[in-house]
């Protein structure tokens, strides 16, 4: 075990990890259930936080890289979460719930991103975020909803 | 992938001395593909803290750190704008961006994928390898030969030339069934094909015919000839060819 100290949510947390663990697990295990394990190959985007801004699937990020870089998790984010969450309910997209905190993530990294918010756009950046329940349809819609682009 | 101890050197030389003295460390680049590998690794060297991450063009070569990650080039204004967006139009079908902010342009060089969608660009466009060891090395070299215990620093590539990359998908993010990578620079045209599924090849004698339009039927024959072509449970070879001849003559007129 290595110690090794991780920011999340602006929270330093001083705890040891396997060499190779990797970042959604060491999260799990400190208490940030929130962050949803599924394909655990980074297929899926299911497990995304954002590290330094940037949006990645914490299944395949090495824990030992963290060190110096500030993590955020959906908790992180409530107040924005919500809002997101809201326009996803109201298009009946929510579902089954699983994929929907790695989507949010991936939805506020594109927000600080990108310029444009086209559907060609939109779909290129979130074609890293799988849902097993729905066509997609809703969630494009709610998307362009929350972001105010028709 | 079982990990007994994980470093992250401070500079090269450290990084090289790690490597140099442990047979069966193991340099981390992203990490994101090496990790799904069934081994057991006594150490592994994250190149992370090398400063190997960044994109500078200088007298119109292009260097791409190591460490660079893949959306980083996808977004780079000398990526989007030179080549006809070549270097851009390669990574960007990799995964998704999630994906693409974790995997490194040196861990896909350096990892000689058969399905990789950087190869054959690489190669089309006669890239240069800096080693910390090696120096510099062609692409094509490097591909053919076994390179033990290096650390592969910066990928250049020359922007005085012009290309185009096709790639065929059966879905957006998939592995490509087939990736057909053309350039032309002042000596005459380069095509390179990957995913077939072997590992990314320059085909010499095709690209060596190629001239005009009128030798593109040609030089297609001969490229199918000269590289294999197999069946795998992504598609077969019969149908691997079909999108090389197609792919091939839709780079080959957008190219010109």
């Amino acid at each position: 075990m290595i110690p090794i100290v991780l920011n999340v949510n602006d929270v330093n947390y001083e705890i040891m990890v396997n060499p190779g663990e990797m970042l959604l697990d060491t999260l799990r295990k400190i208490g940030f259930t929130s962050v949803k394990k599924s394909c655990d190959t980074g297929a899926c985007g299911i497990c995304s936080v954002l590290v330094d801004g940037k949006v990645i699937p914490s299944c395949s990020y090495f824990t030992m890289k963290i060190q110096n870089k500030k993590v955020i998790t959906i908790d992180g984010v409530e107040e924005k979460a919500r809002e997101i969450g809201q326009f996803l309910l109201d298009e009946g997209v929510d579902q089954c719930g699983f994929c929907t905190p790695g989507l949010i993530m991936s939805i506020i990294a594109m927000e600080n991103e990108l310029n444009e918010f086209t559907e060609k756009n939109i779909k290129h950046y979130l074609v890293g975020n799988i849902c097993r329940c729905s066509g997609y349809e809703g969630q494009i819609r709610a998307i362009k909803n929350y972001l105010e682009v028709s | 992938m079982i990990i007994k101890d994980y470093i992250l050197p401070n500079s090269l030389s450290e990084a090289y001395e790690l490597l140099k003295n442990n047979k069966k460390a193991v340099i981390i680049a992203g990490g994101a593909y090496l990790r799904l590998q069934k081994r057991e690794v006594s150490l592994a060297i994250d190149l992370e803290n090398l400063g190997l991450d960044y994109i500078i063009e200088e007298n119109k070569l292009l260097k791409i750190g190591a460490m660079t990650k893949l959306r980083e080039i996808e977004t780079n204004e000398y990526a989007i704008n030179e080549l006809n967006g070549m270097l851009s139009n390669m990574v960007k079908q990799i995964g998704g961006v999630q994906l693409r902010n974790i995997v490194t342009i040196g861990g896909s060089v350096c990892g000689k994928y058969n399905f990789s969608d950087i190869l054959p660009s690489l190669i089309a466009l006669n890239a240069s390898l800096k080693f910390y060891k090696a120096g510099i090395m062609n692409i094509c070299e490097f591909m053919e030969n076994d390179l033990k215990s290096d650390i592969l620093l910066e990928i250049i590539i020359d922007l005085n030339q012009n290309g185009m990359v096709k790639y065929f998908k059966s879905t957006y993010k998939e592995y490509s069934l087939i990736n057909v990578a053309i350039a032309r620079n002042k000596n005459g045209f380069n095509i390179a094909v990957g995913a077939r599924p072997g590992k990314a090849k320059l085909a010499k004698l095709s690209s060596k015919i190629l001239t005009t339009e009128k030798d593109i039927d040609k030089a297609c024959e001969i490229l199918l000839d000269e590289l294999s072509f197999k069946t795998d449970f992504r598609a077969s070879d019969k149908y691997r060819k079909a999108l090389t001849k197609t792919l091939l003559l839709e780079a080959y007129k957008e190219l010109v």
